[in-house]
């Protein structure tokens, strides 16, 4: 028996504690890399690990539907994944391409609101989805590290309603400009 | 091109392995129902030692460690209340045991009694004599007893190998219960992960919190009637209060059948069915009902399964008709526990457009 043949029968999770016979990944190292474990000591990501699903997508196939609730986040071990959103016009836009060590659907940790995006593997893909109610027995398990997560995912909400402010900012800005320069245009057009 | 539309035969073999690997499950289930039962008995076990063992685990404690520690503590309880409880119980049922001839004759004297004061007041009227009819009813159901006692051994055989068996899986379930949630979640295709890790996690909380709920307000109801009872020194305390604790588990009947095995005892005892005593028994039983109703109910039992009391009466009749006093008495928290699994997964279903 090869070693990815063995690794693919350690694959199910109750194989877990003879894992050493298979070898061992370094997932504790592509977590170290997500900004919702950032400042966690490496036993720490050890115990994160153990509550990770480990699951592989196709070329092309859906990892969830805009609309639908969402269970939590994903982590990408290999593999792309397109972010799309339906537009009103019923076309998609791509919204992002998540690649190796990228994280996607972290919103849904928080709260059971509807997906607001799609996502889907472009490649074939591993994925490792940290689940909600993982989230919730770490966070009844051992709170200190539940906590540190919640504190490390609304650092990074915190950023993004920081850049989506300066973007309205500016987008503002941009569009006082014009309105400014259509009036003088609309004023001289009537002086004329 | 994304999602290409797979080939039946691929949907026939699938459904074909899954199918085969359930039959053989639910032959070996229906082979060793006693694996069934010790299964069911150590989820219910693992769901309530889980708040203690997470509750040490969160303040720093090794989860295996106080695993151990717990059932250690445990089996020094049980050891304590056998040696403290046992003894007076078994007196209660030797006592009884005793004294069931002088209840048998008590209960002609009282038949016979009644049946002259219907002579009296109706001459005309033949009162049909039940008595040598009820005891030739009693010595076919004491053949009968006899005749089961071989297979009454092999269930005690069974009972010892599940006492064995409970224990062993009810520490892997606390110890490593997220592995097998894990592990099942392998065998679910990547378009329902999403849908099933959430149903996995409503309906093992939903479930966490009915099993939790009423067996804590039955320990309360027992631990409340026996106090209650013994104080105004009912005979028989212990037995009532046993009674009144498994009885709770059935909705609307529980109450009734609390009362009435305690004025059942009131009748049976020589000068104990008078007035002051059938009003101690009732003010002890409003005052039990009392304190669940408005203290330990509200605060335990988080989520209120209602049923209706028709689904409770046809649940307790076709479980009495399928599994006997036993069925009686679990009938409505399997059908509760399925009325919990039915609600999530319909909610679930619907908001993933699924039904």
């Amino acid at each position: 028996m090869n070693r990815l043949q063995r690794k693919k029968r350690m694959d199910n999770p109750l194989w877990s504690p003879f894992r050493f016979l298979g070898g061992r990944d370094n997932i504790p190292g592509l977590l170290a890399c997500i900004p919702a474990f950032d400042g966690f000591l490496k036993n720490e990501l050890r115990i994160v690990e153990q509550m990770l699903h480990q699951r592989q997508y196709k070329k092309g196939e859906t990892v969830f539907n805009e609309g639908e609730p969402g269970a939590g986040m994903y982590i990408v071990k290999s593999g792309e994944v397109e972010i799309t959103r339906k537009m009103g016009n019923g076309a998609e836009l791509a919204l992002a391409l998540v690649k190796e060590q990228g994280f996607f659907g972290e919103l849904a940790l928080l709260d059971e609101i509807p997906r607001s995006a799609s996502a889907r593997a472009v490649a074939d893909t591993v994925l490792f989805a940290f689940s909600k109610p993982s989230l919730e027995s770490l966070c009844r398990r051992n709170p200190r590290l539940g906590i540190k997560i919640l504190s490390n995912l609304s650092r990074v909400i915190c950023k993004r309603l920081v850049k989506s402010n300066d973007a309205m900012e500016q987008l503002q800005d941009r569009l006082g400009k014009q309105d400014g320069e259509d009036k003088s245009q609309e004023s001289l057009t009537t002086h004329v | 091109m994304f999602n290409k539309i797979k080939p039946i035969s691929y949907y026939i073999i699938q459904f074909g392995f899954y199918g085969f690997v359930l039959l053989i499950a639910a032959g070996i289930l229906f082979s060793f129902s006693f694996i069934f039962i010790s299964l069911f008995a150590s989820a219910v076990f693992a769901f309530l030692l889980e708040p203690s063992v997470n509750y040490w685990e969160t303040r720093g404690a090794n989860r295996v460690a106080v695993i151990l520690v717990i059932y250690v503590l445990i089996a020094a309880g049980l050891g304590l209340l056998g040696s403290y409880l046992v003894p007076p119980l078994m007196d209660e049922m030797k006592n009884f045991a005793a004294n069931l001839p002088s209840y048998g004759s008590m209960v002609h004297e009282m038949a016979t009694n009644l049946q002259k004061k219907v002579n009296t007041l109706f001459p005309g009227f033949a009162f049909p004599d039940y008595y040598p009819y009820l005891k030739g009813k009693l010595f076919v159901s004491l053949k009968a007893v006899m005749a089961s006692v071989p297979a009454l051994a092999s269930g005690v055989a069974s009972l010892a190998s599940m006492t064995l068996l409970i224990p062993f899986i009810t520490f892997f379930l606390l110890a490593d219960g997220y592995l097998i949630s894990k592990s099942i979640m392998t065998i679910v295709p990547n378009r329902y992960f999403e849908m099933s890790v959430l149903l996995l996690h409503k309906i093992v909380d939903a479930l966490k919190l009915y099993v939790r709920g009423q067996l804590i307000d039955s320990c309360a109801i027992l631990a409340l009637t026996t106090v209650g009872y013994a104080i105004i020194g009912l005979p028989y305390f212990l037995v009532v209060g046993l009674v009144s604790g498994l009885a709770n588990l059935i909705p609307y009947f529980g109450p009734i059948i609390s009362f009435c095995s305690a004025v059942f005892v009131l009748l049976i005892t020589p000068g104990m069915f008078n007035l002051l005593s059938l009003i101690a028994v009732t003010l002890v039983f409003v005052a039990v009902q009392v304190i669940d109703g408005t203290i330990v109910y509200p605060n335990v039992v988080g989520r209120t399964v209602h049923l209706h009391p028709l689904v409770v009466i046809l649940g307790v009749a076709v479980g009495g008709n399928i599994g006997g006093l036993v069925g009686m008495l679990i009938a409505i928290p399997v059908i509760s526990i399925c009325k919990v699994t039915i609600e999530v997964l319909y909610t679930y279903l619907r908001s993933y457009s699924i039904i």
